[in-house]
């Protein structure tokens, strides 16, 4: 005990100055009832402490013992208390000699314990231990995963990752075009396949005609404005080119003639349309859509103002009830197409709305992807309006294409820009990337496209490029040539005027 | 006749008691650990013991691991350090515990001084004895799977717990940890045996399905 008492004082220090303090009625007040009350205790002090080191302190600042004086008391037992706790822990009780008021505290200490470890349901003295080292992992487990026959245990890890080994895509183009002259601009609607495999491209201001089956390459026509969008009718007999001018041109492309134009008012130029029937809506950069019926003089049946930002993407629904258009403004509509008013406004898009996919089987699911600043994909269930689904891609979207793999099902394509200009494919239920390809072009994609076979997606980009990727490998051709058939029957039927 | 000499052949003195009851502890752990399909049933061999097939892990890694424990375990309980062993069955997705096996050790003091020739044979059990009430141990907590909950094969991981002395000597591999005890659970406990010097209760405790 008398080693630790021995060591404090020595030290000249601030712990020196603090003991000092109980030091003072010796020196000063010896004669006071402080001292005569509680003499062992000071004896002990005094047979411990150097008092010369502290009679020097007192006299550098005498006004330290007036302040400190009350302190007197309270500090011998608590060293009392605290040097126990250090030399032994087992026997917490204060030497004999120690004031009443420490062997109450140390017994009600032992009391304390004890009722909390009998709270706690623990014998005191008992300690609770675990084996640390972990399990080994069991060798067959693995093994079994791998033969995939016994991969019930861990299906529901192993079984997203791997589909993503086997779903592979090649990262190099299947072929490249060169598209001189190509606008680099995100808000046109340039490039089109349509569902006889003809691609339609515009280049300034010409449109050519790319047969993908033969690979022939054909000049459609030169216009007097700048072409701003592209689009086949859903039977792929008819090409309507939106112009800079605001003006629709139809051609018939069994004969590579221009059947009529159609004017707008709005004067400014069209950057997206899409075909229902014999309906061509139309979106102006004014953020009006125009509804045009072919088949009449008078072809404007209907203008909806609700954007206020420049229309770049159009699209109908497979059934024609519904479609849904995105603007600059950040806002993407749902419209029913009997009406004049949109079914939904949805403003959870940050920046412009280009990218529009409506799901080929699940009617109500459209998918929307935002611009540069917002990268996002979102999913919509357009009979309630909800959102379904979001999937964050890191990237400018300026296309989405449903598609389908066997390892996941419903899958999504979308082509991005900045910054690594790739094609990324994602599953829908797993809300996972399964796919991608980086630096698909030099440049940012501006448009995809999807062959009608559903496997090829042709991109093109401000680089001036027009590649196709292989992304889907499942091809839904026995449907697709259906549809096809359905629609040549219709283009019988169908006739413009 | 010789009320001295036959009996203690076949007694069990202090040391062979925690013989037996490390050695119940191994196949307990190893039963559990198949049973509870911890481990595939690929990972096991049957062996003869306690007059049941028992079920005894081959694969080396978890021969070597149940081993290591089994030893310092041997060690507490000859020493008399250890009050409870537990088998604590954990999700490795989430790390609840869903399944607690909770081995309650006691030590019984042999009332040897006071009846030392006419009853010993009811006070002095023998190895026959002990092994029935472990077989039947053994048989419950193979029973046991009908009515816990059904754990996949291989979502699950288990960890050894003991309720130490506060003295007893512990290698650097055991911590101290909580009890991991489950809320709510509910607990069935098992038949339980003793040996002349150690009594062993076996309790299960485990989550409802259905929460």
């Amino acid at each position: 005990m008398t080693s630790v008492f021995d060591s404090p004082p020595r030290l000249s220090s601030n712990p020196s100055r603090t003991n000092l303090s109980y030091q003072s009625p010796i020196r000063e007040k010896s004669n006071s009832t402080l001292s005569l009350t509680s003499p062992t205790r000071l004896n002990v002090v005094h047979s411990d402490w150097d008092n010369s080191t502290i009679h020097n302190n007192l006299k550098k600042n005498p006004s330290f013992t007036s302040n400190n004086l009350t302190k007197t008391d309270r500090f011998i037992p608590s060293r009392y208390s605290s040097s126990n706790n250090r030399v032994s822990q087992n026997d917490s009780l204060p030497p004999p000699n120690a004031s009443p008021s420490a062997h109450i505290k140390a017994r009600s200490q032992i009391i304390y314990k004890q009722s909390v470890a009998d709270a706690c349901g623990l014998e005191v003295g008992q300690r609770i231990l675990q084996y640390q080292p972990l399990p080994p992992q069991s060798k067959h487990c693995v093994q079994l995963n791998q033969n995939s026959q016994f991969n019930k245990n861990s299906r529901s890890v192993k079984s997203t990752i791997d589909p993503i080994r086997s779903r592979k895509i090649s990262s190099n183009p299947e072929r490249v075009l060169d598209a001189p002259g190509f606008i680099d601009d995100f808000y046109l609607n340039l490039i089109t396949w349509s569902s006889d495999n003809y691609l339609a491209i515009a280049l300034d201001n010409s449109c050519y005609i790319w047969n993908a089956s033969s690979g022939e390459v054909a000049l459609l026509t030169e216009c007097d404005f700048g072409i701003s969008s592209v689009r086949w009718s859903e039977d792929s007999s008819y090409l309507s080119i939106g112009k800079d001018d605001g003006s629709i041109e139809i051609w018939d492309i069994e004969t590579s003639s221009k059947l009529r134009t159609m004017k707008t008012q709005a004067g400014i130029r069209i950057g997206a349309q899409s075909w229902s029937n014999h309906l061509v809506s139309a979106g102006a950069k004014s953020g009006e859509i125009f509804i045009n019926d072919v088949r009449i003089k008078n072809h404007i049946t209907d203008v909806l103002k609700n954007h206020v930002g420049e229309i770049c993407g159009l699209e109908y629904r497979k059934d024609g009830s519904q479609f849904a258009s995105g603007s600059n403004d950040n806002t993407v509509c749902i419209w029913d197409s009997r009406s004049s008013i949109p079914q939904f406004t949805k403003t959870t898009h940050t920046a412009a709305v280009k990218a529009l996919a409506w799901h080929p089987e699940m009617n109500s699911l459209l998918a929307t992807g935002g611009g540069s600043s917002d990268k996002q994909i979102h999913f919509w269930n357009t009979t309630t309006g909800a959102r379904v689904n979001t999937i964050y891609t890191g990237s400018q979207i300026s296309s989405l294409h449903w598609g389908s793999s066997t390892s996941f099902g419903n899958e999504i394509v979308a082509t991005g820009g900045y910054p690594n200009n790739c094609i990324s494919v994602y599953s829908y239920d797993y809300k996972i990337k399964v796919a991608e390809i980086e630096n698909a072009h030099d440049s940012r994609i501006i448009s995809g496209n999807i062959s009608p076979d559903g496997s090829i997606l042709a991109t093109v980009g401000g680089d001036e490029n027009l590649k196709f990727f292989k992304v889907f490998n499942n091809t839904k051709k026995l449907e697709q040539s259906s549809t096809i058939a359905n629609g040549k029957n219709m283009s019988k039927i169908m006739t413009i005027r | 006749m010789s009320p001295d000499s036959a009996p203690t052949r076949s007694n069990v003195a202090l040391r062979g008691s925690s013989q037996i009851v490390s050695e119940f502890f191994e196949y307990s752990i190893n039963s559990i650990l198949y049973q509870r399909g911890i481990y595939p049933p690929e990972d096991f061999q049957i062996v003869k013991k306690y007059g049941l097939n028992m079920l005894i892990t081959n694969d080396e890694d978890i021969k070597a691991y149940v081993r290591k424990i089994m030893n310092q375990l041997h060690r507490w309980v000859s020493h008399d350090k250890i009050s409870k062993l537990i088998v604590a069955i954990i999700s490795k997705d989430s790390g609840d515990v869903v399944e607690r096996w909770q081995f309650d050790l006691e030590i019984s003091t042999p009332k040897e001084s006071e009846d030392k020739g006419t009853s010993t044979i009811p006070l002095q059990k023998t190895k026959e004895d002990i092994q029935k009430e472990i077989q039947a141990i053994i048989r419950q907590i193979t029973a046991s799977v009908t009515f816990l909950p059904t754990l996949e094969t291989g979502d699950y991981t288990f960890n050894v717990l003991v309720y130490a002395d506060a003295n007893a000597k512990v290698p650097s591999e055991w911590i101290d940890s909580d009890s991991k005890e489950i809320q709510n659970g509910e607990k069935v406990k098992f038949k339980s045996f003793s040996t002349n010097s150690h009594k062993v209760d076996t309790l299960v405790s485990y989550k409802l399905n259905n929460e």
